[in-house]
């Protein structure tokens, strides 16, 4: 059964002077219970706006159109208030800037006791009770609920912000590039914690990052994102060691290796323009293995490990 | 302290660099001849050299006496203390109804930046933020008299009333000057507010907030506006010092007898002594509001403490 389900889900941003850009280009992602899963790309790929998009925590400038299921619920049906009615009970969120992400003014343990209260989950002293259990649950001392955010070093609020999204319980917990401001050390300590904590709360667990190396320690399945398009999608191990589609190899031979005397490579070109229309394969235009079919857009196929590519699909390539 | 220091001597030079002393006003009575003149220059000390009247005023000062007026020979202090109990309830009133007023259009403005509403009252916190003062109470005298009192803080004629009549009689009195000071600062107020507020609002953590699940209203208040409020609060102590220090042309146009028209009197009549304790009570005053602001900050915003 999945927990979050995301059908032909579409972003658009409208710019004042009339003009759109399509950030999400219809996103089909189907998110079991106890899942963990990476969303791999580079910048401006869409992954931060269909998670946002779920959420329906994007600005007012920006148009949402397909379906989002959160645990059974509609979210972008009825508005601002079913969404209201998932967050945090349902699906939480981490963020990735873990200094800006919390209220400046607020005590951590307010900040983490509030929405259980908010929620009318329990009493103001029950909360106080479950908050010192989930400082407890991600490696903090109880302590830590009386300081304030600027007290706190990166990696404790990072912990802290995984404390507050766990606290009210949710069945999908969002992470939204939770270690990029961390150093390499507690950046591990973090995706540790993550995906122990979510297999230990049987949390499903949608991760948007561009560090392949957390992919590969936290999640079982990864998802690739070109242009607004999920482009792969199978087991981490399956798509990180033997991957298909032609954007993600070029990607993952981007990465650079320590310890090996390579030059750094890249794949040339820029992604689209999201403000035009594109038609056919988006990746096209920087595809080595580009041909005539490119011009019509691929779809998502295959069983365990789906690629969405005419060059796989027609055996011209594997 | 050594800002007050300075100011006893800026005012005392300053004053005293003024053509005219206090017996330049009476002296203009045809009766009065040149040995009286100096006779009064005498009893006032004015014929001294200005390092021993200096001196003569600090060590006066040190024993906490501020001296007698020249006009009237009554206690510069007593006439002050007298001066700020009647400014500080209008001050006040009017302070607060500006900042509550500001606060919430602001805030509103914030909340759609861009829409109609934020352009009206954008705009109009604008132009009654460039109106000066003068000209908007001289409009509510011709607008309002008849309606509401438009001078002094109590009807001469109201003797041995009762409590409540006194009360009303006040209250009436004090709505006018009160309405004027908040008008003044409204604009200021909401156009600081709205700015501070927009900044908050695109904070992360804003985003958090919402991601928690909280209502619009808990968002913006209890949120985005918490953090936006310092500014706010700088503002308003700021605004509060120099508002004690008397609210000048309010208080002129309004015939309010409070610290600002005392001051007026005072410069009209040459009056040093008066003149000096106005400005040392006023620096004081600038002064303490302003430390009250920074110990208001440390307390709203944990990160300033330390």
């Amino acid at each position: 059964m999945s927990v979050l389900e995301m059908r032909d889900l579409h972003v658009w941003f409208d710019a004042p002077d009339g003009a759109s850009a399509h950030a999400v280009r219809g996103v089909d992602l189907a998110v079991s219970v106890g899942e963990r899963v990476g969303v791999l790309g580079e910048s401006g790929c869409g992954k931060t706006t269909a998670i946002l998009a779920a959420m329906g925590l994007l600005p007012s400038f920006a148009s949402v159109g397909g379906s989002v299921h959160i645990d059974g619920v509609d979210v972008l049906a009825g508005g601002e208030k079913s969404a209201r009615s998932v967050r945090w009970t349902h699906a939480a969120m981490i963020f990735q800037g873990a200094m800006s992400a919390m209220n400046p003014v607020h005590r951590i343990g307010k900040q983490i006791a509030d929405p259980m209260v908010f929620h009318k989950q329990c009493t103001p002293s029950t909360a106080r009770e479950r908050t010192r259990k989930v400082l407890e649950l991600v490696g903090l001392p109880a302590s830590v609920a009386q300081r304030y955010p600027h007290e706190l070093s990166g990696g404790m609020r990072q912990r802290a912000g995984i404390a507050m999204a766990v606290a009210c319980e949710p069945k999908v917990l969002f992470a939204d590039e939770p270690t990029t401001a961390l150093d390499v050390v507690v950046q591990a300590q973090i995706g540790d914690l993550l995906s122990e904590l979510t297999q230990r709360l049987g949390l499903a667990l949608v991760m948007v990052t561009h560090d392949i190396g957390m992919i590969a320690e936290t999640t079982e399945r990864a998802v690739v994102m070109y242009a607004g398009v999920i482009v792969e999608d199978g087991r981490t191990f399956d798509v990180l060691t033997a991957p298909r589609h032609p954007y993600t190899r070029l990607l993952l031979e981007a990465t650079p290796v320590v310890n090996r005397d390579r030059p750094l490579v890249s794949i040339p070109g820029t992604p689209p323009r999201l403000d035009e229309a594109i038609r056919g394969c988006a990746f096209a235009a920087r595809c080595p293995q580009a041909f005539e079919a490119c011009t019509t857009r691929p779809t998502l196929l295959g069983e365990a490990h789906r690629v969405a590519c005419h060059a796989v699909e027609k055996g011209r390539f594997s | 302290m050594v800002i007050a220091l300075v100011a006893t001597l800026f005012s005392f030079v300053l004053f005293r660099t003024l053509p005219g002393d206090a017996v330049t006003n009476i002296a203009q009575s045809p009766r009065i001849t040149p040995e009286v003149q100096a006779a009064l220059r005498h009893n006032f000390g004015l014929d001294r050299p200005l390092w021993t009247q200096y001196a003569l005023y600090m060590r006066e000062l040190a024993r906490g006496n501020l001296g007698v007026s020249f006009t009237d020979a009554q206690p510069v202090s007593g006439k002050i203390i007298q001066a700020a109990k009647n400014t500080i309830p209008m001050a006040l009133l009017g302070t607060m109804m500006g900042i509550i007023v500001g606060t919430i259009i602001g805030v509103n403005a914030a909340y759609r930046q861009g829409s109609a509403r934020d352009r009206v009252i954008t705009g109009s916190a604008m132009i009654l933020y460039s109106l000066p003062v003068q000209w908007i109470g001289l409009l509510m005298l011709v607008w309002f008299a008849g309606v509401l009192p438009t001078s002094g803080m109590s009807d001469p004629y109201l003797i041995d009333a009762g409590f409540w009549a006194t009360a009303e009689d006040r209250l009436l009195h004090i709505i006018l000057p009160a309405t004027c000071v908040a008008l003044l600062l409204f604009g200021a107020f909401a156009l600081v507010v709205r700015s501070s507020q927009l900044e908050a609002l695109s904070d992360d953590h804003v985003l958090t907030a919402r991601a928690k699940g909280y209502g619009n209203r808990r968002v913006v208040w209890r949120e985005a506006f918490r953090s936006a409020m310092l500014p706010l609060v700088s503002l308003s102590t700021l605004t509060l010092g120099f508002l004690i220090g008397g609210g000048i042309l309010v208080e002129t146009v309004f015939g309010w007898p409070g610290v600002g028209r005392l001051t007026v009197q005072a410069v009209g009549a040459r009056d040093y002594p008066l003149l000096q304790g106005l400005f040392l009570v006023i620096t004081l005053s600038v002064v303490a509001f302003n430390f009250l602001g920074d110990v208001l900050h440390a307390v709203l915003d944990p990160r300033v403490a330390e």
